[in-house]
């Protein structure tokens, strides 16, 4: 039986050593400010992102474009030629056109490639990707990782908090969060992702709310089940380690990692966001 | 000796009223159990009677019938009725006047049912009548009324006798309301009602009166074509309306049941007693031989069967209240179907008015939801930054109160009016705005309004946080569910008011001259000063501040900028494990309205 290949991008923000260790390959968008482009994580490291972010002014804020097909086939195409069967995991297609470079590729390339949707971001497809090489090394074939991975996304819950609306807003990743955009009063939103769509779920204020409301909405996803949790967070780690303490007390948690949102998410949210994926472990 | 009530006496009663309420005003604005500069009773109670004026005088003629006068002083009042005194007033008003509905002048039986009727329909008015208020004072009228009433009796003496029972029930007040006997006052809707009765009394029975500043022939409601219902009807729609819990639901209790005992040494407070227990608006009105009662209930027959243990049962009425609306409703929509060109707010000259809502839905291939299904949201705002606040928080439309923060009851229905949708969810951020806003909103009829009981500003914003504008409606178990979660995240506010005592009193362990600065906690003084500043901080530190997690402030239109800053360098000094936020609200009379969480 062949070896099954797991692929994703950059905006699964998984660091280089965590998807060296778990035999990943990240195909990297570019993330371009002012006149400078990068590779996210190649290039450009999360804490350096946030240190131009804070570095930079008004007019001159990132913007990030996705892998060409041309990027996916240079790293397919070798995996197809030494006898890979590939599953290529990637952010919601809702956020990014990432996923339809990697489907143009794949027809291009021919071989078995599998491009899975994981209607989510960041680490919310990170912890996909972890399960899917989990399973890859465990054997599983191409075909059972792929039903498997559209099973849990489903079951799959993302909550996150932002800072502002504005950097969602500017470069169009809103969704039907757009309702709660203008508050003169320092509002702060919940939001999830519902078909790896931005959606809105509340409004509150005051960042102590923010962390009970992520906190109660984490508890109600998983129920007594063991679950396997990712904090995300967007330069933003006293809050981050906060939040992880409070879940691993309120759940079943088998596995907590914390994860500085990397540039490509981190574009699109803004500095402050503060996130909490949930998996069911089994 | 006049046998009779006529229509030209009556006609001088509105006037002569208004004149002694005008003189009486500042004094019983100052009769406010707390001694807040806003909510003024006497000036509510006298923008409410000046509209009943004006109505009065745009159908009086020489030969007009009184029931028809009675009924335009009603309408007038019913439109034009601010704070919880004016509504109370105006539904004394329509009691009166479906007492007097097809007289064209009226003998002293009819003026004592009149004044019955009249009690009746305030007592309905209320969610959870008190005595000690206006609703006692208007009831001891109508008993003693009821008692001086013989073969004799001409309507002067019948008159006489009401105004000095209610002089007497207004003395009684503080003895029934522990509030008013600590302030050492008596009700002061109590004193408004007085006050009218004794200019109306004046100027029934005298044959000349003068009266300052009224332009005569100005109609007391506004332009807006939806008025054009059939007032009768409306009128009294209001009146079971508002005892069906806003019109937007079923009636708790169904049968509007009402009847004559008639015994010796009846005893009404246990008749009251028994009879609450089988449902509300339980009136027990008379003396020791004969008793009016009056109560809603799903058990008549149970009701009777109490009574007739008694003495004997005579003038039994059961009416079946849900037929009464549903058959009024659809009298309304034929009525309201002539004037259907004004139900497009937005076009036209009204355009500027309406605001889109923020996020309404842009057309997409799967059927967008109407702007017309979409719940809107209408808020009460004390001041102009508070008025963008919560137009920023998704309010379509917002009411400005003005000067003593209380809108008429047509602004608020031009409000609800002027919105797209056909749901609508009100919150009137004040406690002596939530009266007229359920009056309000039982007076639209081709709308789903539902009144979220905000009693401050915190607790308004906390309850618009949670509003999702662009969900539609659909039917109104999304409209009921949407209320309940704002209801649900406003339970969680803690709400303070700093503002300067009106008069010298004395509260809860404090005591402030008139110009003190003082804090109030909910109901309770909490704090007095002379610098705003410090007596705000102990205020939030009266309410928990060391343990707040966010402290905002909303500072009115006599505080600048700089002011409002120094106040929060003191709070996040004082209580520096919560976030503090600042808000210009532009209220008038509160330098500071606050909240705890």
């Amino acid at each position: 039986m062949s070896r099954v290949c797991i692929v994703t991008d950059s905006g699964a923000d998984l660091t280089p050593d965590v998807a060296a260790e778990a035999g990943v390959r990240v195909v990297p968008l570019t993330v371009t400010f002012g006149q400078q482009e990068y590779r996210d994580s190649v290039d450009l490291s999360p804490e350096r992102f946030y240190q131009l972010l804070r570095e930079a002014d008004a007019g001159s804020l990132p913007r990030t474009t996705q892998p060409s097909p041309a990027d996916f086939e240079e790293v397919y195409r070798p995996l197809v030629e030494a006898g890979c069967t590939i599953v290529s995991v990637h952010m919601s297609a809702r956020v990014s056109g990432t996923l339809q470079s990697a489907a143009l590729a794949a027809r291009s390339v021919g071989g078995e490639i599998h491009v899975v949707d994981s209607k989510s971001a960041s680490l919310g497809t990170g912890l996909l990707v972890l399960e899917a090489a989990r399973l890859a090394a465990a054997g599983t074939s191409a075909g059972d990782i792929v039903r498997r991975l559209e099973a849990l996304r489903d079951r799959q819950k993302v909550f996150f908090s932002v800072d502002t609306l504005e950097y969602l807003q500017r470069n169009g990743r809103i969704g039907k969060a757009q309702a709660f955009v203008g508050g003169l009063l320092n509002v702060k939103p919940i939001l999830t992702l519902v078909e790896g769509e931005v959606h809105p779920l509340e409004r509150v204020r005051g960042r102590a709310r923010v962390h009970s409301r992520l906190v109660e909405l984490a508890a109600a996803a998983a129920g007594t089940d063991p679950v396997r949790i990712a904090v995300l967070h967007g330069d933003a780690p006293g809050d981050a380690e906060r939040l992880a303490e409070a879940l691993r007390s309120r759940l079943a948690v088998t596995e907590l990692r914390t994860a500085l949102l990397g540039p490509t998410v981190g574009t699109h949210v803004g500095p402050g966001t503060l996130g909490v994926a949930v998996q069911p472990a089994s | 000796m006049m046998t009779h009530l006529s229509a030209a006496a009556f006609y001088r009663c509105p006037h002569g009223a208004v004149a002694e309420l005008a003189a009486q005003q500042e004094r019983i604005n100052r009769l406010n159990v707390f001694p807040v500069p806003d909510g003024d009773t006497g000036s509510n109670m006298c923008l409410t009677l000046e509209a009943a004026l004006r109505e009065a005088e745009r159908v009086y003629a020489p030969d007009v019938p009184l029931g028809r006068l009675a009924r335009a002083v009603a309408k007038g009042s019913l439109w034009g009725a601010r704070g919880n005194s004016g509504v109370i007033l105006s539904q004394f008003l329509q009691g009166w006047a479906d007492g007097l509905a097809h007289c064209r002048e009226a003998t002293s039986q009819q003026v004592v049912e009149a004044f019955e009727k009249a009690v009746t329909t305030a007592y309905r008015a209320v969610m959870e009548p008190v005595e000690g208020t206006m609703l006692s004072v208007g009831k001891g009228a109508a008993q003693a009324a009821r008692a001086a009433l013989s073969s004799a009796a001409g309507v002067p003496h019948v008159l006489q006798a009401a105004l000095e029972g209610a002089r007497a029930a207004l003395e009684r007040t503080p003895s029934q309301l522990e509030v008013l006997r600590r302030a050492g006052v008596v009700d002061a809707g109590g004193a408004g009602l007085v006050a009218i009765m004794e200019g109306a009394l004046r100027a029934a029975t005298a044959g000349e009166f003068t009266v300052e500043g009224f332009p005569a022939g100005q109609p007391a409601v506004g332009g807006a074509a939806s008025l054009q219902r059939d007032v009768a009807d409306g009128v009294a729609a209001v009146a079971s309306a508002l005892s069906s819990e806003h019109g937007t639901g079923g009636l708790t209790f169904k049968y509007c049941t009402e009847f004559i005992l008639k015994g010796r040494n009846l005893p009404a407070a246990l008749l009251q007693r028994q009879l609450g227990e089988l449902g509300d608006s339980v009136l027990v009105v008379g003396d020791g031989d004969v008793l009016k009662i009056h109560l809603h209930t799903n058990r008549p027959g149970k009701a009777l069967e109490i009574a007739v243990d008694y003495g004997s049962l005579s003038a039994i009425q059961i009416s079946n209240m849900e037929e009464q609306v549903a058959e009024r409703a659809g009298r309304d929509a034929v009525a309201v179907s002539a004037s259907e060109h004004h139900a497009v707010p937005g076009a036209g000259g009204t355009a500027a008015s309406v605001r889109q809502q923020p996020g309404a839905p842009e057309v997409e291939e799967r059927g967008v939801p109407v702007a017309e299904e979409v719940p809107a949201l209408v808020a009460v705002a004390p001041g102009p930054g508070l008025a963008a606040i919560f137009r920023s928080l998704g309010a379509v439309e917002t009411v400005i109160g003005g000067q003593t923060m209380n809108p008429s009851v047509q602004e608020l229905v031009d409000a609800v009016t002027r919105v797209p949708s056909r749901y609508v969810i009100v919150l009137p951020n004040n406690k002596n705005v939530l009266l007229a806003a359920r009056h309000a909103a039982a007076l639209v009829r081709d709308k789903r309004v539902r009144v979220v009981p905000s009693a401050t500003v915190p607790q308004g914003v906390a309850a618009a946080l949670a509003f999702r504008p662009g969900s539609p409606a659909g039917d109104d178990g999304i409209l009921e569910g949407l209320a309940r979660d704002m209801e649900r995240a406003m339970a969680a506010v803690r709400s303070g008011e700093v503002t300067v005592a009106a008069r010298d009193f004395e509260a809860d362990g404090h005591r402030a001259r008139a110009g003190d600065v003082i804090g109030l906690a909910g109901d309770t003084l909490v704090a007095v000063g002379r610098d705003r500043n410090e007596v705000a901080c102990r205020l939030v530190e009266a309410m928990g501040g060391a343990h707040a997690q966010l402290i905002t402030v909303y500072y009115g239109a006599e505080v600048d900028e700089a002011g409002a800053q120094a106040l929060g360098a003191r709070l996040r000094e004082a209580f520096p494990d919560a976030e503090v936020e600042l808000y210009a609200g532009g209220q008038p009379h509160y330098p500071y309205l606050l909240s705890v969480e």
